[in-house]
């Protein structure tokens, strides 16, 4: 068993975690935020494999098998089937 | 005798895993520059065969010998198998993968920007190719 | 030979390297305007999952750990595929 350096009173796989959930939190962030549905699509793929980083640094593959199967493969092929029966670019919500 | 021969080579050949598997983390490192660098998305299909073959093939095939060689065999069988059985797959799927989404995206408009001639644009306008 | 020592710290500089251009990825990937690199951007952050998965399997001699290594490389691939036919079958510029 390795072990590694304790820096700032913080384990490495901490610091680690921290990391990709904030990277997680971004690609979330811009999903939320985007009007072209395929980068939407795109970016949620982003999220899913930064999800499964905070998992393998939280040794928990089982979770890994699943978020990555659901979030990149299904998620996003049922999405972009979606998407070619509607139009790709949100438009502007005008108020009422 | 013979066994300490065998028992110094496995350990030899493990290294040179281990030091395949560092190698490969720089050519992935040096993939990730490829891409802030390169212009369009012609050029970057280079940096990203550097990613794959050079920062995912060839450090899999080095954890797996140093896995096969250097740990104690439950664990050291487990890990070398799922290496190995990921590189060969990894070296099957990426080229097959990159040359598709290379194919849709000049289908779907984007052309390299600084080019000088695009003889397959040309050729789909001509009607020689579908 | 190498002690097991070196060899485990040259491990983890390998992992270090891997989690550095993982970062250098994202960075590029949120950053990014047009689709086909994207996609590929998110397949090379994949890519380095599974290596870096095998790798701290080896590092903290967890075996489970090293199961999702395979199906991560076949999803990137499906990921791949979708998207270009989405891209073909549609004549859109961007």
């Amino acid at each position: 068993m390795f072990q590694g350096p304790i820096i700032f009173g913080l384990t490495v796989n901490e610091i680690l975690l921290a990391v990709f959930l904030t990277l997680a939190l971004i690609f979330t962030y811009k999903t939320l935020v985007e009007r072209d549905l395929v980068k939407a699509v795109v970016y949620s793929g982003g999220e899913a494999v930064s999800y499964a980083l905070a998992f393998v640094v939280m040794y928990a593959p089982d979770l890994v098998l699943a978020y990555v199967a659901v979030g990149l493969g299904i998620y996003s092929a049922l999405f972009l089937f979606v998407i070619t029966r509607t139009e790709r670019y949100e438009k502007e919500v005008v108020e009422a | 005798m013979v066994t300490d021969a065998l028992t110094l080579i496995g350990q030899v050949l493990g290294c040179l895993g281990l030091v395949l598997a560092l190698v490969g983390a720089v050519n992935d490192l040096i993939a990730a520059i490829g891409f802030v660098r390169f212009k369009n998305f012609y050029l970057r299909l280079h940096a990203l065969t550097v990613g794959v073959i050079g920062g995912t093939f060839y450090p899999l095939i080095g954890l797996g010998t140093y896995a096969l060689f250097c740990i104690a065999p439950p664990l050291g069988y487990y890990v070398a198998g799922v290496s190995y059985v990921t590189a060969f797959f990894v070296l099957i799927t990426a080229p097959a993968g990159s040359h598709a989404i290379a194919r849709g995206a000049h289908r779907a408009g984007y052309r390299p920007e600084p080019a000088r001639e695009d003889k397959l644009a040309k050729d789909r306008e001509e009607g020689v190719m579908e | 030979m190498l002690s097991l020592e070196t060899q485990m710290y040259i491990l983890a500089g390998a992992v270090g390297l891997y989690i550095l251009s993982s970062l250098i990825y994202a960075y590029k990937l949120a950053t990014e305007k047009s689709v086909p690199d994207m996609v590929i951007l998110v397949d090379s952050l994949t890519y380095d999952l599974a290596v870096f998965i095998v790798a701290l399997s080896i590092l903290t001699q967890n075996a489970y750990l090293a199961v999702g290594a395979l199906p991560l490389a076949i999803w990137a691939y499906v990921f791949d595929i979708y998207m270009s036919k989405y891209l073909e079958g549609r004549e859109l510029g961007d």
